[in-house]
């Protein structure tokens, strides 16, 4: 009896702190250089900020008319990937880059892909305007989607711990167990999915979550999927929920 | 970049604008500074060259900074120049011209206090 006196409060202990339990999470601008910090604070030094201003311009061109409030608009940065049903077949992911090229389409015309510039600027933009908000993946309602919501989740999970390419590396091994540590010059960081579309410099422009994937495939020279796959799109959504909870935080620069 | 306006260009003057101290003046423009010498993406052709060609910046419509770039500039190149700040106020002006003609301009009233 005395035993079970001691273990109960101690028990209580750790459910009442779940951050004792797990390690704090770390967006990628916490493995940052001072310098590349202070170039991303100041928007007279940040290459982002001409992706802002032309954002500015589109908006006020193209989205305005229908979507009247751009910081209400931008709340889709942090739900996004969702389900999407589609009349012929049970639906796919997408994610907030498919949507806006979805809705340019409709508005104009004339498809475009979701890589294209327009895109990825109008998704910076976004973006910079969700700065701070709290990264919410909801489960769908609907058991029939929830269920195919899952399967993507799984898969994705299963990319995550599969090891593959020439290299024969998987990502936990390196985002999970190497984080910190140099790869290369770099510093590996967790992946965590807060800061994206990102300036990469060795890409001397900006590039969305697909680019980044692909670069990784490549990295462990691994049959690179195509922009936009299901696949990636699978590994966007658990990514987004392993973030759950992180801070926004807005368009990146990374080295 | 997209189609609305392909060269967005900042200029911004960074320091407190009092006669006799310096300040800096920033630009930043957007240009992708192809060297010419990546290829494109089926392999074989080579994307032609485009850097800005020629900067100047002007005070007052006086030249006080003129540069030629190479190909070793980054793309979205940043270029900064200190002024002493002079008497009475003034109209910093930036103008690039770029291999394929494209051009570009901005404008920002310096005012000393």
């Amino acid at each position: 009896m005395k035993l079970f006196v001691i273990i109960v409060p101690i028990f209580f202990f750790y459910i009442a702190n779940p951050s004792q339990a797990q390690s704090p999470r770390q967006s990628g601008n916490a493995f940052l250089s001072a310098d590349l910090l202070q170039q991303q604070k100041d928007p007279t030094l940040n290459p982002i900020s001409l992706w802002l201003d032309q954002g500015q311009e589109l908006w006020k061109a193209q989205c305005q008319s229908c979507h009247s409030n751009l910081s209400e608009t931008a709340k889709a940065v942090v739900q996004f990937p969702v389900w999407k049903s589609t009349s012929s077949a049970s639906g796919k992911l997408i994610n907030l880059e498919d949507q806006i090229a979805d809705c340019w389409s409709k508005k104009n015309g004339q498809v475009i892909s979701s890589d294209a510039p327009e895109v990825l600027t109008m998704s910076v933009l976004l973006s910079d305007t969700a700065k701070g908000m709290s990264v919410q993946i909801r489960e769908p309602q609907d058991p029939i989607i929830k269920k195919y919501w899952q399967e993507q989740m799984n898969l994705a999970g299963q990319i995550y711990v599969r090891r593959q390419g020439r290299l024969n590396l998987s990502c936990t091994q390196c985002h999970d167990q190497q984080i910190g540590k140099n790869l290369r010059s770099d510093i590996v960081s967790p992946a965590f999915l807060t800061g994206f579309p990102i300036y990469r410099f060795s890409w001397q422009t900006m590039g969305n979550l697909d680019r980044r994937l692909r670069a990784c495939y490549s990295g462990v020279q691994a049959s690179v999927p195509r922009s936009g796959s299901p696949e990636l799109r699978a590994l966007e959504l658990f990514l987004k929920k392993r973030s759950e909870g992180m801070f926004w935080d807005g368009p990146s620069l990374r080295r | 970049m997209a189609t609305l306006n392909l060269h967005p260009i900042r200029l911004n003057i960074i320091g407190a604008p009092i006669v006799g101290q310096v300040v800096e003046i920033r630009v930043l423009i957007a240009h992708a500074m192809e060297t010419g010498h990546r290829l494109g993406d089926d392999g074989n052709e080579r994307i032609p060259k485009n850097i800005i060609d020629s900067i100047v910046i002007k005070f007052n419509q006086e030249p006080i900074m003129m540069a030629t770039l190479g190909t070793g500039i980054a793309a979205n190149p940043l270029i900064s120049v200190f002024m002493e700040v002079p008497d009475k106020g003034g109209m910093v002006s930036v103008e690039w011209l770029d291999d394929q003609g494209a051009q570009g301009r901005a404008e920002k009233m310096l005012v000393v206090v």
